[in-house]
Protein backbone atom coordinates (compact mmCIF):
# COMPACT_ATOMS: atom_id res chain seq x y z
CA UNK A 1 0.00 0.00 0.00
CA UNK A 2 1.65 3.22 -0.38
CA UNK A 3 -0.30 6.80 -0.45
CA UNK A 4 1.62 9.63 -2.41
CA UNK A 5 1.37 12.67 -0.58
CA UNK A 6 3.00 15.98 -1.63
CA UNK A 7 5.30 18.68 -0.91
CA UNK A 8 2.65 21.79 -0.78
CA UNK A 9 3.51 25.73 -0.84
CA UNK A 10 1.76 27.49 2.07
CA UNK A 11 0.37 31.09 2.42
CA UNK A 12 3.95 31.93 4.05
CA UNK A 13 5.43 30.59 0.77
CA UNK A 14 7.29 27.53 2.83
CA UNK A 15 6.45 24.35 1.70
CA UNK A 16 5.20 21.41 3.85
CA UNK A 17 4.78 17.87 3.64
CA UNK A 18 1.09 16.82 3.32
CA UNK A 19 -1.24 14.47 2.66
CA UNK A 20 -5.26 15.35 1.27
CA UNK A 21 -7.72 13.38 2.78
CA UNK A 22 -11.34 13.25 3.17
CA UNK A 23 -13.43 12.59 6.48
CA UNK A 24 -16.75 11.16 7.13
CA UNK A 25 -19.18 13.77 8.41
CA UNK A 26 -21.71 13.35 10.86
CA UNK A 27 -23.94 13.34 7.93
CA UNK A 28 -22.27 10.56 6.35
CA UNK A 29 -20.79 13.28 3.62
CA UNK A 30 -17.05 13.15 3.49
CA UNK A 31 -15.15 16.46 3.97
CA UNK A 32 -11.73 17.47 1.83
CA UNK A 33 -8.92 18.48 4.41
CA UNK A 34 -5.10 18.94 3.72
CA UNK A 35 -3.49 17.51 6.88
CA UNK A 36 0.17 18.18 7.42
CA UNK A 37 2.51 14.94 7.91
CA UNK A 38 3.52 15.38 11.78
CA UNK A 39 5.72 12.79 12.78
CA UNK A 40 6.47 15.34 16.21
CA UNK A 41 2.86 15.09 16.98
CA UNK A 42 1.83 12.12 19.23
CA UNK A 43 -2.14 12.62 18.10
CA UNK A 44 -4.37 13.58 14.60
CA UNK A 45 -5.42 16.43 15.18
CA UNK A 46 -8.48 17.87 12.94
CA UNK A 47 -8.32 22.12 12.43
CA UNK A 48 -11.38 24.01 14.30
CA UNK A 49 -12.85 24.47 10.85
CA UNK A 50 -12.71 20.81 9.86
CA UNK A 51 -14.55 20.01 13.22
CA UNK A 52 -17.45 22.35 12.10
CA UNK A 53 -17.62 21.08 8.91
CA UNK A 54 -18.03 17.62 9.96
CA UNK A 55 -21.34 18.39 12.28
CA UNK A 56 -20.55 16.07 15.17
CA UNK A 57 -21.67 16.89 18.64
CA UNK A 58 -18.71 18.24 20.25
CA UNK A 59 -17.50 15.90 23.27
CA UNK A 60 -15.16 17.09 25.59
CA UNK A 61 -11.90 15.20 25.73
CA UNK A 62 -10.65 13.76 28.50
CA UNK A 63 -8.06 15.28 30.65
CA UNK A 64 -5.86 12.60 29.44
CA UNK A 65 -5.81 13.91 26.12
CA UNK A 66 -5.67 17.95 26.87
CA UNK A 67 -3.32 18.76 23.77
CA UNK A 68 -0.50 21.35 24.62
CA UNK A 69 1.41 22.93 21.79
CA UNK A 70 4.73 25.35 22.25
CA UNK A 71 2.63 28.02 23.22
CA UNK A 72 0.59 26.54 26.08
CA UNK A 73 -2.57 24.56 26.14
CA UNK A 74 -5.37 24.01 23.62
CA UNK A 75 -8.62 23.65 23.78
CA UNK A 76 -9.94 20.34 21.83
CA UNK A 77 -12.50 17.51 21.78
CA UNK A 78 -12.64 14.46 20.54
CA UNK A 79 -14.17 12.98 17.48
CA UNK A 80 -15.14 9.48 16.74
CA UNK A 81 -15.25 8.97 12.51
CA UNK A 82 -13.22 7.89 9.73
CA UNK A 83 -10.17 9.48 7.83
CA UNK A 84 -10.16 8.42 4.30
CA UNK A 85 -6.70 7.94 2.47
CA UNK A 86 -6.99 6.94 -1.15
CA UNK A 87 -3.94 4.82 -2.14
CA UNK A 88 -1.66 5.67 -5.52
CA UNK A 89 -3.38 2.51 -7.32
CA UNK A 90 -6.70 4.44 -6.76
CA UNK A 91 -7.56 2.09 -3.68
CA UNK A 92 -8.94 3.38 -0.81
CA UNK A 93 -7.85 3.00 3.19
CA UNK A 94 -10.27 3.92 5.69
CA UNK A 95 -8.80 5.03 9.61
CA UNK A 96 -11.34 4.46 11.93
CA UNK A 97 -10.91 5.59 15.43
CA UNK A 98 -11.11 8.57 18.02
CA UNK A 99 -9.03 12.33 16.19
CA UNK A 100 -8.72 14.87 19.09
CA UNK A 101 -10.13 18.55 17.23
CA UNK A 102 -8.90 22.07 18.09
CA UNK A 103 -12.37 24.08 18.66
CA UNK A 104 -10.82 27.83 18.10
CA UNK A 105 -10.50 28.32 14.56
CA UNK A 106 -7.45 30.68 15.23
CA UNK A 107 -5.13 27.83 16.60
CA UNK A 108 -4.16 26.01 13.59
CA UNK A 109 -4.36 26.48 9.67
CA UNK A 110 -3.91 22.78 8.94
CA UNK A 111 -5.59 19.49 10.35
CA UNK A 112 -2.15 17.58 11.47
CA UNK A 113 -1.36 13.73 11.03
CA UNK A 114 0.34 12.39 13.96
CA UNK A 115 1.71 9.59 14.95
CA UNK A 116 -1.29 7.64 16.37
CA UNK A 117 -1.78 7.55 12.60
CA UNK A 118 1.68 7.23 11.13
CA UNK A 119 2.63 4.65 13.12
CA UNK A 120 0.99 2.35 11.32
CA UNK A 121 3.45 3.29 8.29
CA UNK A 122 7.12 3.73 6.72
CA UNK A 123 6.61 7.44 6.45
CA UNK A 124 9.12 8.84 3.51
CA UNK A 125 9.92 12.73 3.56
CA UNK A 126 12.34 13.78 1.51
CA UNK A 127 12.20 17.39 0.35
CA UNK A 128 15.14 16.36 -1.83
CA UNK A 129 13.48 13.94 -4.25
CA UNK A 130 9.53 15.67 -3.18
CA UNK A 131 8.42 12.46 -1.99
CA UNK A 132 6.23 12.29 0.83
CA UNK A 133 5.19 8.27 0.82
CA UNK A 134 2.99 6.33 3.71
CA UNK A 135 4.11 3.20 2.82
CA UNK A 136 2.63 -0.45 4.69
CA UNK A 137 2.00 -4.07 3.49
CA UNK A 138 3.04 -4.95 0.28
CA UNK A 139 5.05 -1.96 -0.02
CA UNK A 140 8.66 -1.59 1.83
CA UNK A 141 11.67 0.91 1.32
CA UNK A 142 15.64 -0.48 0.81
CA UNK A 143 18.03 1.85 2.07
CA UNK A 144 20.91 1.68 -0.89
CA UNK A 145 24.79 3.31 -1.05
CA UNK A 146 24.63 5.76 -4.58
CA UNK B 1 2.27 -5.21 15.67
CA UNK B 2 1.77 -1.96 16.25
CA UNK B 3 0.11 -0.33 19.20
CA UNK B 4 -2.49 2.12 17.29
CA UNK B 5 -5.77 3.56 18.98
CA UNK B 6 -6.52 3.76 14.81
CA UNK B 7 -7.67 0.78 13.19
CA UNK B 8 -6.90 0.67 8.89
CA UNK B 9 -9.52 -1.08 6.70
CA UNK B 10 -8.53 -1.71 2.76
CA UNK B 11 -11.75 -0.77 1.17
CA UNK B 12 -12.78 -3.24 -1.82
CA UNK B 13 -16.44 -1.80 -2.57
CA UNK B 14 -15.83 -0.45 -6.27
CA UNK B 15 -18.43 1.73 -5.94
CA UNK B 16 -16.48 3.44 -3.10
CA UNK B 17 -13.50 3.57 -4.84
CA UNK B 18 -15.25 5.29 -8.14
CA UNK B 19 -16.36 7.82 -5.68
CA UNK B 20 -13.38 8.85 -4.19
CA UNK B 21 -10.85 8.74 -7.09
CA UNK B 22 -14.02 11.33 -8.39
CA UNK B 23 -13.91 13.36 -5.50
CA UNK B 24 -10.39 13.65 -5.44
CA UNK B 25 -9.91 14.95 -8.55
CA UNK B 26 -12.20 17.91 -8.17
CA UNK B 27 -10.14 18.52 -4.68
CA UNK B 28 -6.80 18.00 -6.45
CA UNK B 29 -7.99 20.70 -9.10
CA UNK B 30 -8.88 23.08 -6.43
CA UNK B 31 -5.80 22.68 -4.66
CA UNK B 32 -3.64 23.27 -7.19
CA UNK B 33 -5.53 25.86 -8.04
CA UNK B 34 -4.74 27.60 -4.50
CA UNK B 35 -1.18 26.85 -5.26
CA UNK B 36 -0.81 28.90 -8.27
CA UNK B 37 -3.22 32.17 -7.09
CA UNK B 38 -1.33 32.53 -3.43
CA UNK B 39 0.35 35.83 -4.64
CA UNK B 40 -3.13 37.11 -5.77
CA UNK B 41 -4.96 36.29 -2.61
CA UNK B 42 -2.37 37.92 -0.63
CA UNK B 43 -2.03 40.11 1.35
CA UNK B 44 -5.83 40.40 1.70
CA UNK B 45 -6.66 37.26 3.19
CA UNK B 46 -4.35 37.32 6.00
CA UNK B 47 -6.49 37.15 9.07
CA UNK B 48 -9.23 35.32 7.10
CA UNK B 49 -11.30 32.36 6.52
CA UNK B 50 -10.52 30.89 2.63
CA UNK B 51 -12.14 28.69 1.08
CA UNK B 52 -12.02 27.55 -2.39
CA UNK B 53 -14.42 25.65 -4.23
CA UNK B 54 -14.79 25.79 -8.34
CA UNK B 55 -11.29 26.97 -8.14
CA UNK B 56 -12.07 30.13 -6.84
CA UNK B 57 -11.55 31.98 -3.60
CA UNK B 58 -14.24 32.66 -1.01
CA UNK B 59 -12.94 34.86 1.24
CA UNK B 60 -14.59 35.92 4.92
CA UNK B 61 -13.93 36.66 8.47
CA UNK B 62 -15.37 33.76 9.73
CA UNK B 63 -15.50 30.30 8.84
CA UNK B 64 -19.32 30.20 8.28
CA UNK B 65 -19.60 33.17 5.96
CA UNK B 66 -17.10 31.81 3.66
CA UNK B 67 -18.85 28.43 3.39
CA UNK B 68 -21.66 29.86 2.99
CA UNK B 69 -20.14 31.85 -0.09
CA UNK B 70 -18.54 29.04 -1.77
CA UNK B 71 -21.28 26.71 -1.40
CA UNK B 72 -23.71 29.63 -3.13
CA UNK B 73 -21.53 29.65 -5.55
CA UNK B 74 -20.46 26.56 -6.34
CA UNK B 75 -22.71 23.72 -4.50
CA UNK B 76 -22.08 20.83 -6.07
CA UNK B 77 -18.50 21.00 -6.09
CA UNK B 78 -17.58 18.07 -3.55
CA UNK B 79 -13.91 19.28 -3.72
CA UNK B 80 -13.78 22.07 -2.14
CA UNK B 81 -11.89 22.99 1.17
CA UNK B 82 -10.58 26.12 2.98
CA UNK B 83 -8.72 26.85 5.53
CA UNK B 84 -7.47 30.20 8.45
CA UNK B 85 -4.91 32.14 7.24
CA UNK B 86 -2.49 32.59 9.78
CA UNK B 87 -2.63 37.00 10.08
CA UNK B 88 1.20 36.88 10.35
CA UNK B 89 4.21 35.15 8.47
CA UNK B 90 6.46 33.67 11.42
CA UNK B 91 7.97 30.14 11.70
CA UNK B 92 5.69 27.50 12.32
CA UNK B 93 6.27 24.61 14.94
CA UNK B 94 3.57 22.30 14.29
CA UNK B 95 5.24 19.70 16.20
CA UNK B 96 4.92 19.98 19.56
CA UNK B 97 1.61 19.11 20.29
CA UNK B 98 1.66 15.99 22.37
CA UNK B 99 -0.16 14.16 24.65
CA UNK B 100 -0.13 15.13 28.34
CA UNK B 101 -0.14 12.29 31.19
CA UNK B 102 -1.99 12.42 33.94
CA UNK B 103 -0.89 14.98 36.48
Amino acid sequence: MRIVGEWLMRDDGVTRPVVRAKVVAASGTLEREIFLVDSGADRTVFSARLLWKLGFPMTPGPESSILQGIGGVCDSVEVKTVVELTRDDGGVVHLRGEFAAFTNPTESDLSILGRDVLNLFDVILSRRRSEVLLLASNHQYRVEPV
Amino acid sequence: MIDSPIIMEEVTDPAVIARARAQDERFKRNSDWLQAHWADLLPQVRGKHLVVAGQEAFIADTLEEASAMAQAAHPDDDGSFGQYVFPNVWPRIYAHRWRMVDA
